[in-house]
C-alpha cells in the first residue's frame, strides 16, 4: 500500500460522521472504514466510488498517489 | 445483533471449531488411532459453528449480514484460502514421511489430515480476521 494517500478520514470528519454512520450508509462494516482510513485495506473501485457519492466528493479527494508512486 | 456482533460470532465459532479440529487431530497423532475420542466431535463443533452463525445472521437482518460479509471479509477470506491451500500441501508431505517412517499408522493419518485441513483454513481465517481489528 506503499504510494497510496488516504484522506477518507478528513472527508468524513468533514461530513460530521462517524465511522459507523459512513459504513452504514456505505452499506460495509465499520470495521472496513477502520482499515481503509489506516491504509491496512484499498477498497475496490465500486467501493471507492460509493464512499465518494456518500460524501459528496470525488474519489480523488479522498485517495490520491504520493508523489514518488506517480509517473 | 449488528454486523459487529455477527463477525464477533463468527470468530468465536470458526476459532472453537478450528481449535476442535487441531486438537482431534493432535489426539490422533499422539494416540495413533483414528478415533481418539468420539469421531463426530470435529463435525458437531462444525455444524454448533454453522448454527450460531446463522442465527446471528438471522438475528441481525439482512442489512447487518450483508455488511459483515462485505469486500474486507471476502478478502480476509480468500487471503486464508489460498493459505490454507499451501499450508495443506505442506500437510500431505509432512503426514505421508510420518506414516511412511511408520510413526502414525496410515488410518491414522488420513484421520488427521483431514482435521489438519480444515483447522489450517479455520484458524488462518481467525488470525487474520483479528488482525484486522
Amino acid at each position: 500500500m506503499a504510494g497510496l494517500a488516504v484522506h477518507l478520514a478528513e472527508h468524513r470528519k468533514a461530513a460530521g460522521l462517524t465511522q459507523a454512520e459512513l459504513a452504514t450508509a456505505c452499506g460495509v462494516s465499520r470495521k472496513t472504514i477502520n482499515t481503509i482510513e489506516n491504509k491496512v485495506f484499498v477498497p475496490s473501485t465500486t467501493l471507492a466510488l460509493t464512499l465518494a457519492h456518500v460524501l459528496d466528493c470525488s474519489v480523488h479527494d479522498l485517495f490520491t498517489l504520493d508523489e514518488q508512486s506517480r509517473i | 445483533m449488528t454486523e459487529e456482533g455477527i463477525a464477533r460470532i463468527r470468530i468465536l465459532s470458526l476459532g472453537f471449531t478450528g481449535v476442535c479440529c487441531a486438537a482431534y487431530a493432535i489426539a490422533v497423532l499422539v494416540t495413533g488411532r483414528p478415533d481418539p475420542v468420539a469421531w463426530w466431535w470435529p463435525g458437531f463443533a462444525g455444524v454448533i459453528s454453522l448454527g450460531l452463525i446463522t442465527a446471528a445472521a438471522v438475528m441481525g437482518g439482512k442489512r447487518a449480514a450483508e455488511a459483515a460479509t462485505d469486500e474486507l471479509y471476502r478478502a480476509v477470506n480468500h487471503r486464508a484460502e489460498r493459505h490454507a491451500y499451501w499450508v495443506s500441501m505442506a500437510l500431505f508431505v509432512v503426514i505421508a514421511i510420518l506414516c511412511v517412517q511408520g510413526f502414525v499408522p496410515w488410518r491414522a493419518g488420513f484421520a488427521a489430515l483431514g482435521c489438519l485441513m480444515g483447522a489450517a483454513y479455520l484458524l488462518l481465517f481467525v488470525w487474520y480476521d483479528l488482525r484486522m481489528r
